[in-house]
């Protein structure tokens, strides 16, 4: 046991202390989700959308409360001196892209509010937002007994709705993403401990390789703990994610997961002889389960030609399992989730066996 | 019966026969040096002692335990430094020493071995932080903690600076007052001469000579070469001082390059005599005169046909 406790606080230094694993466990899987997290889902936040417009016919309006409900809308900034601006003028801006809307205010009763915008972005988000924001805003206006004020933005942010779901997926997807990642590209460390020959220094030693592999393997939960946490905390607070967390599934997919993972990492580690080929190879395996695991989408949206192909990727089950329990709240009485542990728990074992099959404890060179 | 006992061991891989037949036995206290030329089965013979590898045929003993029945309780007793600096490189000293006596049942204080390899002072720093002799000496600190009998040290002072190899000597000298067992191979004559109770060279896979450094370079021919430097007034000499020397029965042979003669001698000491007493009857001077040292390299190459590599 005292040796078990001086194994784990050795793999846990060497873990730490080792600046890339911090970059690559951690902040890596951080800055990769709020990346895809900012550009597929920049609707839901509002409060960092900026538009330049241009007003026109502010001073003559027939709707002096719309003017002043825009100019109280921080997403829009207004450019200067618009005062006098025609509409030929606005649309030359706009298709110079100095501005990204022009909204032309009524002149006469009964007439509408018009907006001019950039062919080019009528499909982009910025057009649906200021389309939108607009909307809200008319809404307001034409309703008398509410007094047009500054929930007009938070009115807009609530009705984004439609695209959480896609927040959703996308946050348990790189959850699962960066566990797996985790476990594959961390067993580096074997191919290392190989080449410097300290793997065939500690065979020398009377240490137990159980109790090696088990305090290797508790550093391993406490990285895939802090991914987990970390990223649902970013998830809730950044981006308003409502997790739906089943504990008694979440757990057991959270655990096979993590070491099917390690196991595959270690496979890896047990069939190449240096570091370039174990990142090769891992990174090829990383790169075809990002994409057809459904990580980024969910498998339904997959094309029937690449399901055969997902069906068998152990990311697949992790990914569903984590989305089952964390999103969808599914407990372990479904199909779904032996499906999945089931998957992984096979994974886990045949590349376990296969590894021990090839594992060397020192290169051939250094026989 | 020694502490060390290895029987008729050979080792194959494929069709090539790394070890042929090895067999040697080491008494308690002794340090045994191993030293062959590269690819001369030396670090297989050791490996198969270490119990790193399955010998084809033979079999080791330590202290009568064999590695087949016995490898939790041989690996409790014997301590190896390998050749590559294995360590955990970014843990500190006083951890690396910590998690491998962790291993053990019997264990030597860390702070003594800090000691010992003379780093009280970089306890706390990390592997990567040290020096070259420093990583040697904690490697070879490690082959310590569990304050074995038996130690195994593989080339513990390849790629150190003269002072750096001097220290890694004091140590290795410590253990044996301490009565340890050490199984040492070097690339160094001079460390093998220095520290050996007994040299072991192998070549081929074979043993071919085992003995203390002393006995084998008193096993070697004993013609030695005299080199004498004569004075310029030698010049009309020559010819009738080779031949007078070459009468005397010691000397077998006599070469001379202008002023320098190249005697060989089964008997130097009468040899010389003999010239000498020419010298002075023919009133000649000699500026220098040398007689060649025969060391261990001379062992290592009349036995092995090849040049020792430094």
């Amino acid at each position: 046991m005292k040796s078990f406790i001086k194994l784990f606080e050795t793999n846990f230094k060497t873990t730490f202390r080792e600046k890339s694993v911090i970059f690559w466990s951690i902040l890596f899987p951080v800055i990769l989700t709020v990346i895809f997290l900012s550009i597929f889902s920049g609707q839901n936040d509002s409060s960092s959308f900026e538009a330049d417009i241009a007003v026109i016919h502010a001073e003559n309006t027939v709707l002096p409360p719309l003017n002043e409900a825009i100019n109280s809308i921080s997403a829009f900034k207004k450019v200067e001196s618009t005062s006098d601006l025609t509409e030929e003028e606005a649309e030359q801006w706009i298709v110079d892209q100095k501005i990204e809307a022009a909204i032309i205010l009524p002149t006469e009763e009964n007439s509408n509010v018009r907006i001019i915008m950039n062919l080019e972005d009528e499909d982009s988000m910025t057009a649906q937002i200021i389309y939108g924001i607009l909307n809200q805003v008319v809404g307001e206006i034409n309703n008398p007994t509410q007094p047009t004020d500054t929930t007009i933005e938070e009115t807009y942010v609530s009705s984004g709705e439609s695209d959480l779901s896609y927040t959703d997926v996308l946050i348990t997807g790189f959850i699962a993403l960066s566990i797996a990642q985790g476990g594959l590209f961390g067993m580096v460390s074997i191919v290392e401990m190989r080449r410097t020959g300290l793997l065939k220094r500690l065979k020398m030693t009377p240490m137990s390789l159980t109790m090696y592999s088990l305090s290797n393997l508790l550093v391993r939960f406490i990285l895939s703990t802090i991914q987990i946490v970390l990223l649902a905390l970013i998830g809730i607070f950044f981006y308003g994610v409502q997790f739906d967390i089943h504990l008694l599934s979440l757990i057991p997919i959270f655990i096979v997961g993590t070491v099917s993972f390690v196991a595959i990492g270690f496979l890896v580690a047990a069939i190449t002889s240096s570091i370039d080929a174990y990142m090769g190879i891992a990174n090829i395996l990383s790169f075809v389960m990002m994409f057809l695991s459904g990580v980024f989408f969910s498998y339904s949206m997959m094309p029937s030609y690449l399901r055969p192909i997902s069906d068998v990727l152990p990311l697949t089950y992790f990914v569903n399992g984590i989305r089952d329990s964390m999103l969808y709240g599914m407990g372990i009485f479904n199909a779904d989730f032996w499906l999945n542990t089931g998957v992984l728990l096979a994974w886990m074992v045949v590349t376990f066996v296969i590894a021990l099959k090839f594992f060397r404890w020192n290169t051939p060179e250094n026989r | 019966m020694g502490i060390l006992e290895v029987n008729n061991l050979k080792k194959s891989f494929g069709a090539i026969h790394a070890v042929k037949d090895i067999s040697f036995s080491v008494e308690v206290g002794e340090i045994f040096t191993i030293i062959g030329p590269n690819g001369a089965g030396k670090t297989t013979t050791l490996e198969m002692i270490e119990g790193l590898q399955k010998p084809d045929f033979g079999t080791v003993e330590i202290k009568d335990l064999e590695w087949k029945k016995h490898e939790k309780k041989i690996k409790q007793m014997i301590g190896i430094q390998p050749q590559s600096s294995a360590l955990f490189d970014l843990l500190t000293v006083y951890e690396n020493l910590d998690v491998f006596s962790s291993f053990y049942e019997k264990k030597r204080p860390i702070e003594e071995i800090l000691h010992l390899i003379n780093l009280q002072d970089h306890r706390k720093q990390k592997v990567k932080a040290l020096s070259g002799g420093q990583k040697q000496r904690l490697t070879i600190g490690l082959a310590m903690v569990n304050d074995p009998d038996l130690i195994f040290l593989d080339e513990p002072t390849t790629g150190l600076d003269p002072q750096a190899r001097m220290n890694v000597w004091d140590i290795i000298l410590s253990f044996k007052k301490m009565g340890k067992t050490i199984i040492l191979t070097t690339h160094y004559m001079e460390e093998a001469s220095k520290l050996s109770d007994r040299v072991c060279i192998v070549d081929q896979g074979k043993i071919i000579a085992i003995d203390t450094p002393k006995n084998l370079i008193n096993q070697l021919t004993h013609e030695r070469k005299i080199q004498l430097l004569m004075n310029e007034e030698i010049t009309d000499y020559i010819t009738p001082m080779i031949n007078h020397l070459k009468e005397h029965e010691s000397i077998t042979e006599v070469q001379h390059q202008e002023h320098l003669f190249t005697i060989t001698s089964t008997h130097p000491d009468e040899s010389l005599y003999h010239i000498l007493h020419y010298t002075r009857a023919n009133n000649l001077s000699i500026e220098q005169v040398s007689i060649d040292e025969l060391d261990l390299e001379d062992v290592f190459i009349t036995y092995t046909g090849k040049e020792w590599r430094d």
